[in-house]
């Protein structure tokens, strides 16, 4: 089966409502910040997705390693 | 995190390496992209990709910039998909959903190959051009990454000194034979009178996930190419850490509003990874 085919555009869709609705949360939040806290939740938001990009790694070469 | 070298191409124009590049991509099995931008840099695009793996970020992307230098020179650039923000708005809807690309920068160490593999394709294309292989030099960027700053606040550094700039990639490269004034000269950041967006000004997609391969935690574990478990715990605390200064900054409906975008972040990683 074609990878491609794995997502069905009913799924791309719902992704794509969840990320309109994260970038609106993010909006919204964002303009109600003093800077302080402003940067300090772009570094906690950032350091989160390394986190996120790191388990997706380790996940990865699991993978990998099982393959 | 881009690899950039000048080339002396000799008479080879930048239209007909960038022509070259395309037939590599596509005999690589990549689906390619050429723009040119109003300067007269060349843009090739290699991608392939579907759509889960578009989602991981895990497409192999390959970004390959054109700038002609004096006397024929070429400097050439490669990136991974990060370079879309300057590719241009048009070129920008090429990636499906940036934010998610939460692992981009693993794609990005992953294809790192790819990288040596352009150059000596062009390298060989200019000899099968000429009957001569080019001499090439590394390109210098501004400053190491070591020296990048630890958030994403270098979208407010003000651009890098006038004699040093080549018109293009935001950090820049010193031109070919100079070295790049040391990091101590940089201007400081402005953030003080400018918060940066969360959002790229040309895509709208939130910056947090494209920012991770740049992130000194990032380059610093994946310095030996394995995530271990004590990175991954140092990791997880350094966020539960954040997450707890944050939270004492905030009043009570910030607070409800940070859980409710946490928790938008997780349903949306939990989405991608089905």
């Amino acid at each position: 089966m074609n990878e491609e085919n794995i997502s069905s555009p009913g799924e791309q869709s719902g992704v794509s409502e969840q990320i309109t609705k994260l970038n609106n949360l993010l909006r919204d939040f964002e303009t109600a910040l003093d800077d302080p806290q402003h940067e300090l939740l772009t570094r906690l938001f950032t350091e989160r997705a390394v986190l996120t990009a790191m388990r997706e790694q380790v996940k990865s070469s699991q993978q990998q390693g099982w393959a | 995190m881009s690899n950039a070298r000048f080339y002396d191409t000799l008479g080879v124009t930048s239209q007909d390496l960038a022509g070259s590049v395309s037939e590599w991509f596509r005999y690589q099995g990549f689906d390619t992209y050429n723009s040119t931008d109003p300067n007269g840099r060349i843009f090739v695009e290699g991608h392939r990709q579907n759509f889960v793996r578009s989602i991981l970020g895990l497409s192999a992307a390959l970004n390959v910039v054109f700038t002609p230098q004096a006397e024929g020179r070429v400097l050439v650039e490669l990136g991974g998909a990060l370079w879309g923000d300057k590719i241009g708005a048009g070129a920008v809807g090429f990636f499906l959903f940036p934010p998610l690309i939460v692992t981009a920068a693993i794609g990005a160490w992953q294809q790192s190959k790819l990288d040596e593999e352009l150059f000596t394709h062009l390298s060989n294309y200019i000899f099968s051009r000429t009957g001569q292989y080019p001499t090439i030099s590394v390109a210098n960027p501004y400053a190491p990454y070591t020296n990048y700053p630890t958030t994403p606040a270098y979208y407010n550094y003000p651009a890098a000194p006038q004699s040093f700039d080549n018109g293009y990639y935001s950090y820049g490269y010193a031109p070919e034979g100079q070295q790049p004034p040391p990091s101590g000269d940089w201007p400081q950041p402005t953030s003080t009178t400018q918060k940066a967006s969360w959002f790229e000004p040309e895509s709208m997609q939130n910056i947090f996930s494209a920012s991770v391969s740049r992130m000194m935690t990032w380059q610093k574990a994946m310095e030996d190419g394995v995530i271990n478990s004590d990175e991954l715990q140092s990791q997880e605390r350094l966020v539960a850490d954040l997450q707890k200064q944050a939270e004492d900054s905030l009043n009570t409906e910030q607070k409800i509003k940070l859980a409710e975008i946490l928790q938008e972040m997780t349903n949306l990683e939990s989405t991608a990874q089905v």
